[in-house]
């Protein structure tokens, strides 16, 4: 957890409201820094950004799956230049939300670059609720916190620290998100249609099919050919602070059951991933094996991580060009990348862009309870060669064998066919044959010096 | 030796002396008190390993009880004194705090928080609210009083008001809380409130005493609802702001209405939309405001946007904006509110909208999928998946039961095409018959297997059940549902004919919803527009097509096949198989006494008789190949799970060890052995490897018996005895007398006399009583054609002694004379108390005795297996008999307990799709036991309409019609106001064009003849009109 030298303050003078901004660490294209500014300027549309941002807090501060209380956490802020990404998880971590607040609503002004969260606390969601078209807004991503000011108040909030599993959803959205399809688009009246025809009961919500059809889309609790998969419908409301605004809809469905719903609104767009399945988050899964079993993509990451440069949008093919790799070892980096919690991916532009978290993501996707379950087996002997294959000593059964293809014989991989990421015998394997058996630890990982290191 | 402060406290806690411990920490200082200090931070379990015999010092139960709960007081006591605030407030045992427990410990407890320093207290306080416990509150409000402290913070803390039943003077208690005015504040944020609904009127009061500021509780309550809330929650706070009298000026503007509206509950968004309406003053804010009313399903919102728009919110934005507002209204897939939305734009003077641009989707020609049964989705609750169970709306509303059967239907179509189409038709048609349906849930069905490849099969049911339901003169609530999801998908469908029906509700005068979307339903089949579709059906008004002639009129018997069936011999060459397959026997179908449904899993098994059947084929190999030879084929039948009641019987006289003297050990000192009493596994795959055999065979005649646990049910156990005693007699007399030569388990004399003859030997005493049970009747002047002295039991086998036979055929003759035991059934239909008596010297009814004592399910059935002419034996010990189980292949005739259940089950609120009704029905009508002014009386009327469409599509239409009309004409006379004779009406009406028959019933023409204007009356004038026609 980053720390604070010194707490925020706001006065009012004759002039208006005065704010010394509290610092803390930061990631910063200069690496962790002090006291980085990633934005100060008048928006062109506060009631977009206000909506939009509350809409994210709404989902950090939201658990679908049951009404016990949570945590609520705060929402990550991206400075990427020309736009500013603001992302949440649910307190489920089976709904992803990003508000992208573009070029055009940032009043002429630019982002710097780095990446820190805020906290959405009552008062502030007070008051950004409040927030209209025609009242200025100055907004500064500065230091460690989030101003959002009008002429008439100011409110002030403190960065915390962020979960391991949000950085393992962190890890995981992108991946999931790049295999996505487009499935339609709605625009106008007809996005409020296609909400109000869904069923507005307790969180999670039904599972439902919704197929694209003129004049509006068909909703049914049937698989149905054509249709996007909307598990736990309840967890899409997400969106209700900005369907007023909204201009178009665009939904993507993955084959795996998840889906993402990108709403666009003025110079803005707020992007909704959800979970294949309701009572299953973003658990960072899918990502391990990628992160573990391509060595080779994990050293070509880490090149190319010297070359994204916190950019927006990166091109693959500008970057084969500009580094003289293929297009395959390019896709094989950036995503290994993705899988380290380092890039997102946005939806709309199909390009990954970078996303530094203030902290070590490597670490906390080594924290794995499935990846430790492995490492112990590691270090007890429980892995061993036999032939092209491995043997790997099992709990209901003396042992699974773990086949060059990386399937494995347990009940666990008989169940989900490697839906669900590696099972721990195939990870065991995989430390195994990195030849980590004697170190077993994160420190085997490239890793970024981070502020709590 | 020094004693330790845990060796001072054990004592105190475990006699709960809640002042010697208080006692004890007050003298605590220097060494000693740091040392306890220490001690107490780590023995976070010392008092969780207390055992609980400890607390027990007595025999006083409610001694010991109190000293329990003086325990945990002296534990908080000691977190107080030996620990930090934010400890302390953590360690105090808080669950254990009992609301209806008065300790001395809790004024201790109290005095000691008390005695600290205000900050030491402040600190424990806040730390204590946050924990949970029926008690934190009242301990809070406690230490409050005596230590001025700010309002808690957690939601541990309750304010003394908060508590059932809500004090009367709800609004004085709370100005009297010491803690107002931050108390109030704090339960509104710790999301409460909705658990006392009350409250808004009670800060009414406060404002108006000045207590509660009201521009600050306006704030509060506007930042609670940008916060997630509860609906129960939502509604109180919303409540709140209508007490305060709210208006436009108080609120922070437009976009935290409408930010407030789109996240919050129906009943929010009700009270926010005329403040929002107000606030209204661009046309860009009016864009945003239709947005989110359109965003929400509530039809009020919409409705009072739209009345707004003609007014003055009109007028503030101008005509440009609430034209573009009214185009978003417009689009609304309710055909009956798009209309009214039209209807204002016109009177506008606006332009109209364009018209929605329409997909085709192709779903005509898409096919349904099959899904194998391991990938389909399974239904996790409660419940039979049926739809009549989804579709009825006197059931639960279970919307992912849906999921499971439009896949389950899916993949029938796939299979069987449109044959498949009955699973989904007949128990909707039945409900609706009822008026049953859940037209939501239909609708959405409906959408589910069109959508997914059933549109082609099921559109014609689908329009017929709408069009059924259009004909009623009030629609059930939802109708509109299902004739919108028509119209979504009409234009997939290639055949443009509107039924009668829903053209009528179209043609007729009206703007109800349902109306609306019929107009709407017929101009997408036709491909035009709902004004001019409407235009054209009133101009040709729809006439009901005559339904064509199908000369359905036969005035014959029904069938009654089905009870007079006679029982297929198994196949010679089975006999092997089906003696290998014991599993047939572990638990038999009543098959074909009970006729399941198609695809019941109890019909796949084999049949009631199998068992016998199998004792009469061995028997026949032994008149044919002698005992040697059968016995070695027997004994090579490999076996590997345990046979029972003929089979072990069989297994054991295979063997060649079966005697009479082993017989009757077995019957009179067998005793059955349950599982967990027998070796595992056990050895069944020869009887001589039975546990039991060696002992039986070896042991002193006196002993015990084991007999395994197959054997059991005094029914089974009987099949035993008597199969053995067959076999021990088949060498003699290779015959068996009792198998059954009809399904329903009863023989002719003719067949019986025709197996004595068989008999050269003695014959089996159990055989034969059997045999006479199982003796339909015939006349008593039969018994004549009985020879005297010529079939006689055998000794060995009649009495253990030995030395008594019984002469067969004097017991023939002397039940047959007796008109056997149908004579005797009154007395034996006396609830448990069956008569054992008989004409014969041995009885089996003694077993129905036995068994009606246990009464469990499925007892009568295997009564019946043993008395079939005794049906009624059946019904009451199975109250709420399930209909799949009722014998309706049961003997005829049946008894009036018989008639009575199939009478109960017919009037069933919901038929069951996968019940055959006919066997029920035809026996009733056919022996004049359908009572028809029962039917009314029992508001059943609407329910056997559906009961008599079967009847009359199976040929019944002649036999039927009198009793049909009777029903009608019984309807008519006002038993009870909640039958509903307008279905059955209706039912007749679409068969009188087959009845030939002109006469009209005197009744009916009265009823019709009568000057009353009312729906029952003029549909009774149809239907005498249409029996009247040339």
């Amino acid at each position: 957890m980053s720390t604070y030298v010194a707490e925020s303050q706001l006065a009012s003078s004759r002039e208006g409201w005065e704010l010394d901004l509290a610092t803390a660490w930061a990631r910063t294209p200069d690496g962790i820094v002090e006291n980085p500014e990633f934005f100060t300027g008048f928006l062109d549309r506060p009631d977009v950004f206000a909506a939009g941002l509350l809409a994210v807090a709404d989902v950090a501060s939201t658990r679908y799956v049951d009404t016990s209380p949570i945590v609520i956490r705060d929402p990550v802020v991206t400075g990427s230049g020309d736009r500013l990404r603001f992302e949440s998880f649910s307190g489920c971590n089976g709904v992803y939300a990003r508000f992208d607040l573009l070029s055009g609503g940032l009043g002429g002004n630019r982002a710097s670059f780095g990446t820190t969260n805020v906290d959405v606390s009552p008062p502030l969601r007070m008051a950004m609720a409040g927030i209209s078209r025609a009242e200025p807004l100055h907004l500064s991503v500065g230091h460690d916190e989030l101003v959002a000011s009008t002429f008439d108040e100011t409110h002030v909030e403190r960065k915390v620290a962020l979960p391991d599993r949000w950085v393992r959803g962190f890890a995981e959205v992108p991946l999931t998100t790049e295999l996505m399809r487009p499935v339609g688009t709605l625009v106008g009246p007809q996005i409020g249609q296609l909400m109000a025809s869904l069923p507005r009961v307790a969180a999670p919500g039904p599972d439902l099919y919704v197929r694209p059809y003129r004049p509006r889309w068909l909703v049914a609790r049937t698989p149905t050919p054509g249709a996007v998969h909307l598990a736990g419908a309840t967890r899409l409301r997400g969106c209700e602070r900005v369907l007023r605004l909204a201009t178009k809809l665009d939904v993507y469905g993955a084959d795996n059951g998840a889906s993402a719903w990108v709403f666009e609104l003025p110079s803005a767009r707020l992007t909704l991933v959800l979970s294949p399945e309701p009572f299953r988050g973003f658990s960072g899964e899918g990502s391990l094996l990628t992160f573990l079993a391509h060595p080779e993509a994990e050293r070509l990451g880490m090149e190319l991580l010297d070359e994204i440069g916190w950019e927006s949008t990166i091109d693959p093919g500008e970057m084969a060009v500009r580094t003289g790799r293929s297009d395959a070892e390019i896709s094989s980096g950036l995503a290994w990348l993705a899988a380290s919690g380092r890039l997102g991916y946005d939806l709309t532009d199909r390009s990954w862009f970078h996303r530094e978290l203030p902290i070590d993501p490597a670490k906390v996707l080594r924290r794995n309870p499935r990846l430790a379950d492995a490492q112990k087996l590691l270090a007890s002997g429980g892995v061993s060669p036999d032939g092209a294959s491995w043997r790997v000593r099992g709990s209901s059964e003396p042992y699974y064998t773990v086949s060059e293809d990386l399937t494995c014989t347990c009940r666990w991989e008989e169940r989900h066919h490697g839906t669900r990421g590696p099972c721990k015998h195939i990870l065991a394997v995989l430390l195994h044959r990195e030849g980590a058996a004697d170190e077993a630890s994160p420190s085997s990982l490239s890793s970024t010096p981070s502020p709590d290191q | 030796m020094t004693v330790s402060f845990a060796d001072l406290l054990y004592p105190l806690v475990t006699t709960g002396d809640a002042v010697g411990a208080w006692d004890l920490l007050a003298g605590l200082e220097g060494k000693e008190l740091t040392e306890a200090r220490a001690w107490f931070a780590k023995a976070t379990r010392w008092y969780g390993m207390i055992p609980e015999g400890a607390f027990r010092q007595g025999s006083d139960s409610t001694a010991n009880h109190d000293a329990w709960s003086e325990s945990h007081r002296i534990m908080a006591l000691c977190a107080v004194e030996l620990s930090g605030p934010a400890t302390a407030a953590k360690r105090v045992p808080w669950d254990m705090y009992w609301w209806h427990q008065k300790c001395v410990g809790d004024e201790l407890f109290v005095d000691a928080v008390c005695a600290k320093d205000p900050a030491w207290v402040a600190d424990f306080v806040e730390a204590a609210s946050q924990r949970t416990g029926d008690t934190v509150g009242r301990v809070l409000r406690n230490i409050g009083e005596r230590v001025p402290l700010p309002c808690p913070a957690g939601r541990g803390y309750t304010p003394a008001w908060q508590r059932y039943p809500v004090p009367e003077d709800l609004a004085g208690e709370i100005a009297a809380d010491a803690w107002m005015p931050e108390a109030l504040y704090r339960f509104l944020d710790n999301g409460e409130c909705g658990k006392l609904p009350e409250l808004p009127e009670a800060i009414r009061v406060l404002a108006d005493r000045g207590v509660v500021e009201r521009a600050r509780m306006i704030m509060h309550i506007l930042g609670l609802l940008t916060s997630p809330q509860r609906p129960a929650s939502q509604q109180v706070l919303v409540r709140i702001l209508e007490a305060l009298d709210v208006r436009p000026e108080d609120l922070p503007g437009l976009d935290y209405v409408l930010s407030v509206m789109a996240t919050s509950v129906g009943v929010v968004g009700k009270y926010l939309l005329p403040l929002a309406m107000q606030l209204v003053t661009t046309a860009d804010d009016l864009t945003q405001l239709t947005s989110t009313v359109a965003g929400r399903q509530e039809k009020g919102l919409k409705q009072t946007l739209l009345k707004a728009l003609q007014g003055n919110l009109r007028s503030r934005v101008g005509d440009e904006a609430a034209g573009a507002a009214l185009a978003v209204l417009s689009t609304d897939e309710d055909a009956s509110f798009a209309a009214t939305v039209a209807a204002v734009i016109s009177k506008l003077g606006l332009s109209a909208p364009p018209a929605q641009e329409q997909q085709f989707l192709g779903l005509w020609a898409l096919e349904p999928t099959w899904v194998p049964e391991s990938e389909r989705p399974v239904f996790k609750r409660w419940g039979r998946v049926r739809w009549s169970a989804l579709l009825n709306k006197q059931e639960t509303d279970e919307p992912t039961m849906q999921c499971v059967l439009v896949t389950e239907l899916l993949s029938s179509l796939a299979e069987r095409g449109a044959d498949a189409v009955a699973e989904f038709r007949d128990p909707t048609l039945a409900l609706l018959s009822l008026h049953s349906v859940r037209m939501s849930r239909l609708a959405e069905a409906v959408s589910d297997l069109f959508l997914a490849g059933g549109l082609r099969y099921l559109w014609a049911t689908a329009l017929d059940i709408a069009d059924r339901e259009a004909r009623e003169a009030v629609p059930a609530a939802g109708f509109a549902d299902v004739l919108r999801t028509l119209t979504r998908f009409a234009p997939e469908v290639p055949c443009p004919e509107l039924p009668y029906g829903i053209a009528a509700l179209a043609a007729s005068k009206g703007t109800t919803t349902a109306q609306m979307q019929a107009r709407a339903l017929g101009a997408a089949l036709a491909r035009t527009d709902a004004d001019a579709f409407t235009e054209s059906v009133r101009a040709n008004p729809p006439r009901p097509q005559p339904k064509p002639y199908r000369g359905l009129w036969h005035p014959t018997e029904p069938d009654l096949a089905i009870r007079d069936a006679k029982l297929a011999p198994i196949p010679a060459d089975s006999y092997v198989e089906l003696l290998s397959l014991q599993q047939l026997f572990h638990s038999p179908s009543h098959y074909p006494l009970c006729v399941y449904p198609p695809n019941y899993p109890k019909a796949k098994e084999g049949n009631v008789w199998l068992a016998e059947q199998l004792l009469s084929e061995t028997v026949r190999m032994v008149r044919e190949d002698g005992v040697a030879k059968t016995r070695a084929k027997i004994v090579d039948i490999e076996r590997t799970l345990g046979p029972v009641g003929t089979v072990i019987a069989i297994d054991l006289w295979a063997s060649g060890q079966l005697t009479p003297e082993l017989f009757w050990r077995l019957t009179m000192n067998g005793r059955t052995y349950f599982n967990h009493h027998l070796p595992t596994p056990f050895p069944w795959g020869r009887v001589g490897d039975c546990p039991w055999f060696d002992r039986a065979v070896r042991q002193e005649p006196t002993e015990q018996v084991a007999l395994p646990p197959w054997v059991d049910e005094v029914t089974t156990r009987l099949e035993f005895f008597r199969a053995m005693e067959t076999l021990l007699v088949a060498d003699r007399s290779p015959v068996v007398l009792s198998t059954p030569v009809y399904a329903d388990g009863t023989l002719d004399f003719d067949d019986l006399l025709a197996r004595l003859e068989q008999a050269p030997g003695p014959v089996a005493l159990l055989d034969v009583i059997q045999a006479l049970y199982r003796l339909r009747r015939c006349a008593p002047s039969r018994a004549e054609e009985v020879p005297l002295d010529r079939w006689w039991t055998d000794p060995a086998l009649t009495t253990p002694e030995g030395g008594i036979a019984h002469d067969a055929g004097r017991l023939l003759r002397t039940w047959v004379s007796a008109n056997g035991m149908p004579k005797r059934l009154p007395a034996v239909l006396k609830l448990h108390n069956v008569s054992a008596s008989a004409p014969v010297p041995w009885s089996i009814s003694v077993i129905a005795k036995s068994m009606l004592a246990r009464g469990h399910e499925g007892t009568g059935l295997d009564i019946l297996k043993f008395m079939p002419l005794a049906p009624d034996l059946v019904v009451p010990i199975t109250p709420g008999l399930e209909p799949e189980r009722f014998p309706v292949g049961a003997h005829w005739p049946w008894g009036p307990r018989m008639h009575d259940a199939a009478m109960d089950l017919l009037a069933q609120p919901a038929f069951d799709e996968e019940i055959d009704w006919l066997p029920i029905m035809l026996p009733l009508i056919q022996a004049e036991r359908f009572d028809p002014s029962l039917v009314a009386r029992r508001g059943i009327t609407a329910g056997m309409a559906y009961a008599f469409e079967r009847v009359f599509e199976a040929g019944g239409l002649g036999g039927a019609w009198p009793l049909a009309m009777a029903v009608a004409l019984s309807s008519l006379k006002p038993y009870s106001t909640a039958d509903r004779p307008s279905p059955f009406i209706d039912l007749l009406l679409s068969y009188a064009h087959e009845v030939p028959d002109h006469q009209i019933p005197e009744a009916l023409q009265a009823f019709a003849d009568l000057p009353v204007d009312d729906s029952l009356h003029t549909q009774v004038r149809r239907l005498v009109a249409a029996l009247e026609r040339p």
